[in-house]
């Protein structure tokens, strides 16, 4: 369950997957949990007769009951007596509350929490489940009809030229730029961030807040009214997968087709990052220098805005002591609704989603083609929402696999939970309730898949005592921040996960080594004029790039 | 454990010495429970919490002996 609000930020944390305790640590560990929850038990039980003794106190000093045992009978002792039973009493409870929230994070430490829906989430989340089918079902079925093709083909046209010229892109405010200081490249995550103006203050914080947990029940439920009106379209997927697939197509039909061109940059760009030459060395600089990737900064106190293009993917070559090579590649999310000219945008998040080609799965293969990586040398790829998604596509992509030796994946605020991962190659996630993003699987952050190498790093920011999670959690923009999802890396590392410190220390033997090149690449879109005129989907076809189905 | 008679004088010291009983019990399972045999950043981390926890639980138990004392015809 969501714990209370006003919760330490380190006691919001949902840890699934990861490494399991043997056998012995982990039955000892639970003896320990086990014991400081009777400790919490006989301390209630102690503060109940303590309250009990001070309202007895009390009714004998109001009506001068006698006493036993010639016990204080001056009602002013009296009275001064229960005012101490009554505060023994609070103490007592405040010892237990102590003592459950050590037996929760001893549990949390040791990976043998876990996260439940309490009856009343569940009952919730499958009406509303039933609802948005329904409903998703209904609008699908009446776009299909003449009328509806009509709507269709007028507004979303005028709705994606509307959203897609400049400015109207995410976080394309002023607001959005992060402060600069004087120390460049370093990552300043602050645990208690000052709060940040934020005009929807009020009802959009607290619907935020309000939707958060049903998000993937939403999500689940419209994917599978869209899908189940579209089963073909579909391809016989009622999941989030099939929507996806449903809702690609139709965009596939009006926008023209295109083709992605990747381009490196000169060594030396003017925006070149302080950061590039040496390995991000950490999952949290190579998260941090994700985020530097967007034109706009990634919002992170203290970093300076290298001011990349929109586009622009990083590769790092590190080279390690033992004479070996490793790969890291940085991708950052969504730039944009449909802009023209690259392809960081929604038809690449639908295109992800529905598990058909992607431009930006492209644009990563032929950048690491380009910088020279070879098939034995681990690659790592690190990715924030969109990229993300794609660092998963990759990771589940046998074509991938057999052109890469797939190192590690890292992911930021991205939906990943459809996707399937290896065996053996670390993977982690850190998501956050409130983002919404994380949640477009249909699945919540408990929820996904968790293996031995797959763990899950979550927060409820809503129940965060914190400032900038409380701020955060009223935002969408904010939660899903690269900040954000930094500050919860740093609880989970400092409430002393053992499944977050196994796939990090794996992580990061692969992304720190002696030295680095980076290198960095723009995928751009462009009209694709030799493409085919098709006036009839047909079957889908294999991506000799990807690996994965071709849309 | 101590109840008050429906008829007759409460039994506050009573009550207040069983609630002292149940903070000895509380104390000594978090003592076995600081004795988990798990080498780890995170189990140092558990104990030193515990460990922080438990000398809270000495002033506790010197607060319901100052009560009890002073129930029982004393001074606190």
């Amino acid at each position: 369950m969501t714990p209370a609000s006003g919760a330490e930020p380190r006691d919001t944390l949902v840890v699934v997957g990861g490494p399991a305790l043997s056998r012995v640590d982990a039955d000892a560990v639970a003896l320990a949990a086990a014991r400081l929850d009777d400790a919490a038990a006989s301390l209630r039980a102690a503060a109940m007769l303590s309250i009990g003794a001070a309202a007895d106190l009390r009714h004998a000093a109001w009506v001068g009951d006698p006493v036993p045992d010639g016990a204080a009978a001056d009602p002013a002792v009296l009275r001064q007596c229960a005012a101490l039973a009554a505060d023994v009493a609070d103490r007592l409870s405040e010892r237990a509350s102590a003592c459950l929230l050590i037996a929760q994070r001893l549990r949390i430490a040791a990976g043998l929490y876990r996260h439940t829906e309490s009856t009343a989430e569940r009952v919730l989340g499958g009406l509303v489940s039933a609802l948005a089918a329904g409903a998703a079902h209904g609008v699908t079925a009446a776009l299909r009809s003449p009328a509806g093709r009509v709507v269709v083909d007028v507004a979303v046209p005028a709705g994606l030229w509307i959203t897609s010229r400049p400015g109207a892109g995410p976080d394309a405010g002023p607001d959005s730029r992060p402060d600069t200081g004087p120390d460049p490249g370093t990552i300043r995550v602050l645990r208690e961030p000052g709060p940040r103006p934020d005009p929807a203050e009020g009802v959009i914080q607290g619907l935020t807040r309000a939707s958060a947990p049903i998000t993937d029940e939403v999500v689940a439920g419209l994917a599978f009214g869209v899908a189940s009106a579209e089963i073909v379209r579909a391809g016989g997927s009622l999941g989030v997968t099939g929507g996806a697939r449903v809702l690609n197509s139709a965009v596939h039909d009006l926008v023209p087709a295109s083709r992605v061109d990747v381009d490196p940059v000169a060594d030396l760009p003017s925006w070149r990052p302080v950061w590039a030459g040496q390995p991000s060395g950490t999952v949290a600089e190579a998260l941090a220098r994700t985020a530097d990737l967007y034109p706009w900064g990634g919002g992170i106190a203290g970093r300076p805005v290298p001011g990349v293009p929109e586009g622009t993917l990083a590769v790092e070559q590190v080279e390690h002591a033992d004479g070996t090579t490793s790969w890291t590649v940085l991708v950052p999310g969504t730039q944009g609704l449909l802009p023209a000219d690259h392809p960081f945008d929604a038809v690449t998040d639908l295109d992800l989603m529905a598990h058909r080609a992607a431009d930006v799965t492209v644009a990563v293969e032929r950048a690491l083609a380009q910088a020279g990586a070879r098939p034995h040398e681990p690659v790592v790829v690190v990715g924030h929402s969109l990229g993300g998604i794609a660092a998963m596509a990759l990771a589940s992509s046998d074509g991938f696999r057999h052109r890469h030796r797939l190192g590690g994946v890292v992911t930021a605020g991205s939906p990943t939970a459809t996707f399937a991962a290896p065996r053996g190659v670390p993977v982690l996630h850190l998501e956050n309730d409130e983002e919404l993003v994380s949640q477009v699987d249909g699945r919540s952050s408990a929820e996904n898949p968790a293996t031995r190498d797959r763990v899950t790093v979550s927060r409820a920011l809503r129940a965060s005592s914190a400032a900038g999670d409380r701020a955060a959690s009223g935002s969408v923009a904010r939660a899903h921040g690269m900040d954000t999802h930094l500050r919860t890396l740093l609880f989970a590392r400092d409430a002393g996960s053992a499944q977050v410190a196994d796939v990090v220390g794996r992580l990061e033997a692969l992304l720190d080594g002696q030295s680095a090149r980076s290198r960095f690449f723009t995928a751009r879109r462009r009209l694709d004029v030799d493409a085919p005129v098709v006036l009839a989907p047909g079957a889908p076809e294999v991506s000799p790039a990807s690996g994965r189905t071709a849309r | 454990m101590s109840f008050s008679p429906p008829f007759g004088p409460p039994d506050v010291p009573g009550r207040l010495t069983d609630a002292s009983r149940l903070l000895d019990d509380a104390d000594a399972s978090a003592r076995l429970a600081a004795a988990v045999p798990w080498a780890s950043p995170a189990a140092d981390e558990f104990r030193v919490a515990l460990a922080r926890w438990r000398a809270l639980l000495d002033g506790d138990r010197a607060a319901v002996a100052a009560t009890l004392r002073l129930a029982a015809g004393g001074t606190p």
